[in-house]
């Protein structure tokens, strides 16, 4: 899906078909915009910040003043994590996605040093877990940066061997190990939620890379096996899943959680009893405001704001998907499909919970549940997921043709880079693409040029260089028609 | 996205590109696909299970909601007053409150507390017990209703080992409110209801006694004695009811804007009694003072208004404190005025009197000739004192109170006009005064008479009434013949002084005016003395005033000796009832004395009668007699 292999499909949207036809083709040419992707993360993004801050409000005042403190002291500091998360989603936006790459190495490091420095006395223990570090007045979860380090290196890794995928030795080795060593730490934290989204990571990195089906089917055995030793070994998590089993055997104690979420859920119906109106914030339902939002959601707004919180992490899974989809570089690919995966699966486990269709883990919603290190977190995988939509080849064009747009230019955002194979695939791998060659040789320059205007290159940057790629544009448009079909 | 590697070894080399391209395209194509299947497929899961909840099930489940968080706050009602016919209060409730503590469980809370932050809690949990008992002590004073604060004794209480403690019960709701803003974590207020009873054992023998009862459900102010007893229903009023929504764990968090189902509490009506607090007080201390001096193991005394039948005081010698009735004893709770009959004694003489004179069988200056004894049946009455037989006039025969001269003239009336009369009197009846705890004392029927019932009861004995039954015969005499019956409430005030007075009773017409004026007067001679000739003095002449009329009677019953059932030698019942003043009657005294023995003041209670009579024409400024008691021949 290309512009240029897309424009006359949009020209041919007059056809007397009937207002049902036009409004498709309307929909279909303005999402096959090139900067469609974008745009639609952003709109997400911003719904769901404001609707997280909204509902954090709502959950929290009533017991925040009944322990004695201001209404407004949850949200306050949820606030400040979201302004934090605010200016690191401009940065990553900002940050080009090749640093970001060559950089997962070493965050992966650091991470991995974190979750064992955790586990030291140097981490807090709460709510029965090692997992936070305090500095000062901040503190924060070493594990939520460990997802997305995972993600990227894990990324990295498997995208620099793609060549030697078929063999499971290189499959699987480096990122499985690694990946083993982090569950075990956060498992001695112990974080089962935490592990449940390394775990979501781990298989999507492998899923999208193109692992055979086979591992998967061994992975869902291991998965089974673990989760039965796990749910064994630990009593708190036996009677999670008991209670999980039969919600009903024990409605103030164990199943009280599951419980009175339902009774939030149907308590508010089809439209829900309004904005602070819920009664299940008033103590009724533990960790209202962080794990069960989404009962929150069901009860002051109803059906439709589950249905909207349901549409719009759809619309992330749907457009993330499409971003991995759009995109050229494997590495962004694979990338944008697991942070996609990512927070897509977090929030189905934490609703699929909510409503009684899984036992309950700590997984929060993401970007709604309040929690410090998990909305920035987030915050900084839209970021990613943003700043790829805007790598997509479509993007990077118009991008670099027309100027930055209404959007970028607001956020003075650079022109992203476009994708360029490494060089040395083509002879190892006779697989490559036979267009390689040409494009290799005619974006070569465009490259050198763009490092050599830097990164802080004016906005004018844009102007000077279309001249200069009249060329190359149109040579790029023949070969999209040639392809076309290959990457849509 | 790579895929695993497709080898073709056969294959042309210039196909080998594609081929595998496609294929790992068309492989991450797929799996894209698959992934957003899945995802979107896990969100349109559980979109349907919301529908099953939000739609479905949401009735059953929401109801099953409400009524967890649905909290029934009862708002008390205000309990009414007891106010003396003037409006002054005799019995009345304040708001308090009880502060209490959880002592296990803030001793728990702030251990836990100082774990997690030992900068913000300096102090060990006793230490900061020493501080807030040292505030409540300043702030309560050592002492609240005998309750004490003093900073050791509640420190003691919370540092109990115990799950729950009140600290004080009656504490002003304004302290109690500047401890708990200051201790909101520790200390809890609780809405208490304290009745006041600000004459302390004034008519508390009427007035009974509430108190707050925590074990009733709801707990509140219960009358437990006399009035306040017998009136509960009344004086409770009903209690509001709110359904609210609250805080789970906390039921006096109320969720905003769930109030619902509304029930305003219906206060208690107020009381306002025929009773004059002064009357009252002073009738009490007399009949008190005079029960020690004449050494009467109980005395009664009650002050009837003659016109109205109202109860103007009603007082014994022995009272409680309300507010602590668990230390009286059972004759202290007694009010003997109505819940003890005795023999009237020669009181119940006025009933033959009132026969005879309505009968036209003896006009008050007739004269009958009263041998020394008269055999009745089995039985040989004789006068109090010895004689043959004298002439004596019919007032004569009263006032001198001759058993012998009665008993004559009531075998004149006869047995059938007698028992009538004795029922119009209104003996072997409740009054219905509305006085808790009234007997109605004992009258035997005609039918089941023997030969010498006739002998006895015209003279007072083998009869029984209580006190305000006999004054309630003398009000009938002094109300021109017309009883009323007795009566203690006068009135009920509701809200916002909505006053509903009771119905006077009915009036029971006796005798004829012109019988109970004539009567009236002959009872005078009682009081008559005539210091050159004793043999024309009335037996109550200590009864007498100087400026007033008085009517009326002694009597003195024998008391039944338990040792051998018969009447006693040495133990009476000295009754007195009397009319002040007696030509024109606003009052009726009945006195009763139990077993007086030992002074000077045993024989009659006129003296008490006096006293009494001289408060009441000083208090109510009854006007003077226009002239003096005439003298009347008592004895030919």
């Amino acid at each position: 899906m290309t512009v240029v292999a897309d424009k006359p499909k949009s020209k041919r949207k007059v056809r007397p078909a009937g207002r049902v036809a036009s409004l498709r083709g309307g929909m279909t040419a303005w999402l096959s915009r090139p900067l469609a992707d974008f745009h639609l993360l952003l709109a997400i993004f911003g719904m769901l910040t404001v609707l997280g801050l909204v509902m954090v409000l709502s959950a929290s005042a009533p017991g925040q003043v009944a322990s004695g403190v201001s209404a407004y002291s949850v949200f306050q500091k949820q606030l400040i994590y979201v302004c934090i998360g605010s200016v690191l989603f401009w940065l990553v936006l900002r940050f080009p996605l090749r640093r970001l790459r060559h950089l997962s190495t070493a965050a992966m490091g650091i991470g991995v040093l974190l979750l064992a420095l955790v586990l030291t006395p140097l981490g807090d223990v709460r709510g029965g877990a090692r997992s936070w570090f305090t500095v000062g007045p901040i503190s924060f979860q070493p594990i939520e940066a460990v997802k997305l380090a995972l993600a990227l290196w894990g990324a990295h890794v498997l995208v620099t061997k793609r060549a030697l995928l078929s063999q499971y030795r290189h499959l699987l080795v480096p990122v499985v190990p690694v990946a083993m060593l982090v569950f075990a730490l956060v498992m001695l934290q112990p974080d089962l939620g935490g592990t449940i989204t390394l775990g979501v990571v781990l298989i999507s990195l492998l899923w999208f890379v193109g692992a055979p089906m086979r591992l998967f089917g061994v992975i869902a055995g291991g998965a089974v096996a673990g989760a039965v030793v796990l749910a064994i070994g630990a009593a708190y998590r036996l009677q999670r899943v008991t209670t999980f089993l039969n919600p009903d055997a024990d409605p103030l104690g164990a199943g009280l959680q599951a419980r009175q979420a339902m009774f939030a859920l149907a308590e508010g119906g089809l439209f829900g009893k309004g904005l602070a109106q819920g009664s299940s914030q008033w103590r009724y339902l533990p960790n209202v405001e962080s794990d069960f939002i989404f009962a929150v959601i069901g009860e002051e707004l109803g059906f439709v704001g589950c249905a909207l919180v349901l549409a719009l992490f759809g619309g992330l899974a749907w457009v993330g998907l499409r971003v991995a989809a759009r995109n050229t570089d494997p590495w962004i690919r694979i990338v944008s499909a697991t942070l996609t995966v990512w927070l897509v699966a977090q929030a189905a486990i934490n609703i699929g919970y909510v409503v009684r269709l899984l036992p309950v883990t700590g997984i929060t919603l993401p970007m709604i549940s309040s929690g410090g290190t998990s909305v920035v977190t987030t915050m900084v995988v839209f970021g990613i997921l943003a700043n790829c939509a805007r790598h997509e080849p479509d993007a990077v064009a118009a991008l670099r043709s027309l100027g930055p747009g209404r959007v970028g230019g607001l956020l003075k955002l650079p022109a992203p880079e476009a994708y360029r194979p490494p060089p040395k695939r083509k002879p190892v791998r006779p697989s490559t693409p036979p267009r390689a060659p040409g494009r290799r040789t005619q974006q070569l320059p465009v490259v050198d040029e763009r490092r050599m205007a830097g990164r802080s290159a004016p906005p004018s940057e844009y102007r000077r260089r279309e001249t200069r790629r009249v060329n190359q544009g149109r040579s790029e448009q023949g070969r999209s028609t040639r392809g076309r079909g290959r990457y849509n | 996205m790579p895929g695993p590697q497709q080898r073709g070894p056969r294959r042309p080399l210039s196909v080998r590109g594609p081929r595998p391209a496609a294929r790992t395209g068309g492989n991450s194509r797929v799996r894209i696909a698959v992934g957003r299947i899945l995802l979107i497929g896990a969100l349109l899961i559980a979109g349907v299970k919301l529908v099953q909840v939000q739609g479905i099930q949401a009735d059953e489940l929401a109801d099953q909601a409400k009524k967890q968080r649905t909290t029934r706050l009862n708002i008390p009602a205000e309990r009414g007053s007891i106010l003396d016919r003037n409006g002054n209060q005799l019995a009345f409730s304040i708001e308090v409150r009880a502060l209490y503590i959880l002592p296990q469980r803030a001793r728990k809370t702030w251990d836990e507390a100082r774990a997690k932050e030992p900068e913000k809690y300096p102090l060990s949990y006793d230490d900061h017990m020493r501080e807030v008992a040292k505030f409540i002590s300043s702030t309560l004073g050592p002492e609240v209703n005998g309750e004490k604060t003093d900073e050791e004794s509640v420190y003691q209480q919370l540092v109990k080992d115990i799950s729950y403690e009140v600290l004080v019960s009656e504490a002003e709701p304004a302290k109690a409110a500047k401890i708990v803003e200051k201790y909101p974590a520790e200390i809890g207020s609780e809405y208490r209801s304290k009745r006041i009873y600000p004459n302390g054992d004034l008519a508390s023998n009427i007035i009974g006694a509430a108190n707050w009862r925590q074990d009733e459900k709801p707990p509140t102010v219960q009358g437990i004695l006399g009035l306040e007893s017998a009136q509960d229903n009344v004086l409770a009023g009903r209690m509001g009811r709110r359904v609210v929504d609250t805080m789970s764990g906390d039921d006096t968090l109320i969720i905003p804007n769930t109030e619902r189902e509304l029930v305003k509490p219906q206060p208690g009506k107020s009381l306002e009694l025929t009773i004059d607090i002064d009357t009252q007080y002073a009738v009490q201390r007399m009949v008190t003072d005079y029960a020690k001096k004449s050494g009467a193991k109980n005395a009664s005394a009650v002050v009837l208004d003659s016109r109205t039948g109202e109860i103007v005081a009603m007082a014994n010698d022995k009272t409680y404190d309300p507010t602590d009735f668990g230390k009286a004893n059972e004759d202290q709770l007694r009010n003997g005025a109505v819940s003890s009959s005795f023999e009237p004694g020669s009181v119940n003489k006025i009933v033959t009197a009132a026969a005879a004179v309505e009968y036209g069988l003896f006009k008050p200056d007739d004269v009958l000739q009263v041998p020394g004894s008269l055999k009745v049946a089995d039985r040989v009455i004789r006068d109090a004192w010895t004689h043959n037989t004298v002439p004596m006039s019919f007032t004569g025969v009263f006032a001198k109170s001759s058993n012998v001269g009665t008993l004559l003239a009531a075998q004149e009336v006869g047995k059938e006009r007698y028992a009538e009369m004795l029922q119009k009197f209104g003996l072997g009846r409740r009054t219905q005064s509305g006085v808790p705890a009234e007997e109605a004392g004992v009258v035997p029927p005609l039918n089941q008479w023997s030969g010498s019932t006739f002998g006895n009861l015209p003279i007072g004995q083998g009869l029984s009434m209580t006190l305000l039954q006999m004054t309630g015969m003398y009000q009938a005499i002094a109300n021109d013949g017309v009883r009323i019956p007795p009566r203690l409430i006068r009135a009920e005030i509701g809200e916002e002084g909505a006053r509903s007075e009771k119905p006077r009773p009915e009036g029971v017409r006796v005798v004829s005016k012109e019988t109970a004026k004539t009567v009236r007067d002959m009872f005078r001679s009682v009081t008559q003395s005539d210091p050159r000739d004793p043999n024309q003095n009335g037996t109550g002449a200590k009864a007498a005033m100087p400026g007033y009329q008085i009517a009326g009677k002694t009597g003195t019953a024998q008391q039944i000796d338990p040792t051998c059932k018969c009447y006693s030698q040495s133990q009476y019942w000295i009754t007195f009832a009397g009319i002040l003043p007696a030509d024109n009657p606003r009052y009726v005294v009945g006195i009763m004395l139990d077993a007086p023995h030992g002074t000077q003041f045993s024989a009659s209670a006129a003296p008490l009668f006096h006293d009494i009579a001289t408060f009441l024409t000083q208090r109510f400024q009854v006007p003077m007699s226009a002239e003096q008691t005439p003298f009347v021949q008592l004895q030919m």
